[in-house]
């Protein structure tokens, strides 16, 4: 019977297992495949490959760049580098390439949301505008409508030229290094599926790539270094050397200590606490019980009738339910409560255990009362 | 040890280190240890044994002794803990050292702390060979059977000086009373006995004046009841109420065989558990002892009413009837007590209990916040009607005795020491 109750709980689990399995599988299966965000490859919502195939069919000059920036042309060739949210930071080594790239001569586009610290640049956060749209300012005096996310603004330098801006702050700007020129812009979504065609936005990216003085032989490279997630720094330049073995070594001495901590020694027990019984535990049930249902009438009566043959047995005081007579034959013989208080406790009772309903402050003053009487009773 | 190897391994890294060379240290460092599996004595080739006593006094230390022999040529190093259960105070793990083709006795000592039959079966033993880099585990199969007694210290005690044992409680073990009981002996007269016992035939014989004595008759029924049910189970300071009861049942049945009494005992709960029928001799005690070891404490209520009546269809000699048990129990079972006055009839009956301790705590407990007052008055009401109980039937003649813990053995064999020196029986 056990057995065959067992047996059909394990079936409905794996019933239940399979579904879920089966189901998550079906979900899954309907969502649509994500690809890599800013590839000039990947036909994600990012809208860089469209951005790309256009720049590559009007231009006939986009190419795409995936080799360590070392080794980027280092004399002055007019390149152009089309550098789109870089999805980690360059180490200092490979920044170094592309500030040389540029001050030979070369242009970078940079668009980041947030380019802090790259190529030396600083921004500073803005409140974000509610509406999304705002009207920009170009250089020219010309006004655009756009849409701007990115709740950053470029702090300009007095060498800079500033090619946008609105009323929170500069959104790009040309910057001079040595021959070659940056341009940046904190508008990466711009190029995006859903929002190049709105607003101004196709127009003020003509306007920023016209703003790049080319030729007829330059070339238009997108950076897809920079979104390879192999060439970020790993672990091993990030931490000294001795670091990484002490970790790699405790991973070890983990594993070890873990499989000898982990094999029992010695017999199971159950703890004897868990088997052992106490004579109170009726009374603590039903105090419980009289707690639960405020019984303060009926405990105060119990605490009285306890008193009373306490009175009985050891003074000889008969009370029969009149306390007040009790007054008079206790105090004369009290010995620790003075007169007044006998006289006190003994009326309220008889008064208090009359009244239909008795708050919890009054039976705990009252409880202790009783403790007080009888504790001159038991005291010899 | 394999921390410190990583510790070094971490200091050479300090100092500029290949990974190459750090993963070859670990693969080398990997197999020394793997060496010293190897060479470490096989599962096979340590054997062990275990002596200990068939049975234990609850309370009092024995020494269990486990040879372990090793057959290998590689000596070991081995920690060990035996499965005893968890009722025995348990020294482990015990650790030491056994050489090459050699045997060693290891000791430990242990208490009991819960009578019962016990099986030990196992014993857990890890051993490392001589780098210590790895451990064996084995767990030989050693079965064994342990019977864990109640303690019998009272009994022991009482045996050696009754009079002595019961100098607290007041009561002389022989009294003599005039034209009572059975002749014992003549001896000669002191000062302060009875003139009118004074054996004038061996005064004249002897030229020397001489009493007659006489002792309780002895040849009486006595039996003894042990609830085992559901109240004897409460904890007190050292055990629980069913091991006071034990105690001092075996101290009573002691006395009453040494007396030449015939006792007989009854263990029972919802149903009759243990029947002892009633013999004399002091052998007779040991059948007892083993056939009341092992009671256990029931989750059921005892069923009182059940009991008499068995009780009442095997003992059919008038005999002295003396019930362990829980007075608050005891008294709220009516069916019981109402059968017991049937029984009064032909027997004498006294129940003896333990004063719970825990009850008169609660009930003298100040009352600081709600749940303590009502605790308090819960207490006080349930000591309230336990008494008001009690005196209802001792009113009617039931004799209901309630003791501290300690004493319990005492004043049960007064109880019965009473009886038979008024000669009730």
């Amino acid at each position: 019977m056990q057995k065959r109750s067992y047996r059909k709980t394990w079936l409905t689990l794996a019933v239940f297992l399979l579904l879920f399995v089966g189901l998550s599988y079906v979900m899954q299966g309907q969502q649509p495949e994500e690809y890599p965000a800013y590839l000039s490859t990947s036909p994600s919502p990012t809208g860089t490959k469209a951005f790309f195939t256009y720049l590559e069919n009007e231009r006939g000059t986009a190419g795409r760049w995936s080799a360590s920036p070392e080794r980027l042309p280092s004399e002055k060739d007019g390149s152009m580098l089309m550098m789109i949210e870089p999805s980690f930071m360059p180490d200092q080594k490979e920044m170094a390439a592309y500030q040389d790239f540029v001050e030979a001569g070369n242009m970078l586009f940079l668009w980041m949301d947030n380019p802090d610290g790259l190529f030396n640049l600083q921004t500073r956060q803005q409140m974000a505008d509610p509406a999304g749209t705002t009207t920009l300012n170009a250089q020219d005096g010309e006004e655009y409508q756009a849409e701007l996310s990115s709740v950053f603004r470029l702090q300009e330098q007095d060498t800079d030229e500033v090619l946008l801006e609105d009323e929170a702050g500069v959104i790009a700007l040309k910057r001079k290094l040595g021959d070659g020129e940056l341009i940046v812009a904190v508008t990466p979504e711009w190029t995006m599926n859903r929002l190049i065609t709105e607003k101004d936005h196709a127009a003020l990216l003509t306007k920023l790539l016209d703003d790049a003085p080319t030729n007829e032989d330059s070339s238009l490279l997108f950076d897809e270094y920079v979104h390879a997630g192999k060439n970020a720094a790993g672990v091993t330049k990030l931490y000294p050397q001795w670091l990484l073995v002490l970790v790699v070594q405790a991973v070890f001495g983990t594993i070890l200590w873990l499989w000898y901590r982990g094999k029992r020694f010695g017999p199971i027990d159950i703890p004897r606490e868990e088997a052992v019984r106490f004579s109170d535990e009726q009374i603590q049930a039903v105090a419980a019980w009289y707690q639960r249902g405020r019984y303060y009438r009926d405990s105060l009566i119990a605490q009285a009738d306890y008193v009373q043959q306490l009175l009985l047995e050891r003074r000889g005081i008969v009370i029969n339910g009149d306390w007040k007579v009790a007054a008079d034959k206790l105090s004369s013989r009290a010995r620790y409560l003075p007169a007044y208080e006998i006289q006190e406790y003994t009326e309220g009772l008889a008064e208090v255990v009359e009244k239909p309903s008795i708050s919890k402050q009054e039976y705990l003053l009252w409880s202790k009362r009783l403790d007080r009487l009888r504790e001159e009773v038991e005291h010899r | 040890m394999y921390g410190l190897f990583s510790l070094a391994m971490t200091l050479l890294a300090i100092g500029g280190i290949a990974w190459s060379y750090l993963a070859m240290c670990n693969v080398l460092f990997l197999a020394v240890s793997l060496l010293d599996l190897l060479l470490t004595p096989g599962k096979r080739d340590l054997s062990f044994t275990r002596e200990m006593p068939e049975e234990m006094e609850r309370g009092i230390r024995y020494t269990i002794t486990i040879q372990v022999e090793n057959r290998s040529h590689r000596s070991a190093v081995f920690r060990m803990i035996d499965r005893i259960p968890a009722v025995f105070d348990r020294p482990f793990p015990l650790t030491g050292r056994i050489e090459a083709e050699n045997a060693v006795r290891v000791n430990y000592q242990t208490t009991a702390n819960e009578r019962g039959k016990y099986r030990i079966d196992k014993l857990y033993v890890r051993y490392s060979g001589m780098l210590g880099l790895w451990e064996k585990q084995v767990t030989p199969e050693i079965e064994g059977t342990i019977r864990v007694i109640p303690d019998l210290t009272a009994t022991k005690q009482y045996l050696e000086g009754a009079q002595q044992f019961l100098l607290y409680e007041g009561m002389t073990v022989r009294k003599r009373q005039r034209g009572q009981g059975e002749f014992d002996k003549i001896r000669s007269y002191v000062v302060g006995d009875d003139p009118r016992m004074i054996n004038w035939r061996q005064t004249a014989k002897l030229q020397e004046v001489m009493t007659n004595e006489y002792q309780p008759e002895h040849g009486k029924y006595v039996a003894i009841l042990i609830d085992c049910g559901r109240m004897m189970g409460a904890e007190l300071q050292t055990g629980n109420r069913l091991e006071k009861a034990l105690e001092a049942a075996m101290t009573v049945a002691a006395a009453a065989l040494q007396n030449g009494d015939h006792v007989s005992v009854v263990g029972f709960s919802k149903d009759i558990q243990v029947y002892v029928p009633p013999e004399k001799g002091m052998a007779h005690l040991q059948t007892i002892l083993h056939a009341i070891y092992n009671l256990q404490v029931e989750a059921s209520e005892s069923n009182y009413a059940a009991v008499l009546q068995y009780l009442q269809s095997r003992q059919k000699k008038r005999s002295m009837i003396l019930l362990f048990s829980d007075i608050t129990a005891f008294l709220q079972e009516e069916s019981g007590l109402v059968y017991l006055k049937r029984l009064r009839q032909r027997h004498l009956f006294f129940m003896i209990g333990i004063e719970d301790e825990t009850m008169r705590t609660r009930a003298t407990q100040s009352s600081d916040d709600v749940r303590q007052a009502m605790v308090k008055s819960i207490a006080q009401k349930q000591l309230l009607y336990t008494k008001q109980q009690k005196t209802k039937w001792e009113r009617q003649g039931l004799s209901l005795v309630e003791t501290e813990e300690e004493r319990l053995a005492a004043s049960a064999v007064s109880q019965y020491m009473d009886v038979i020196n008024r000669g009730l029986l």
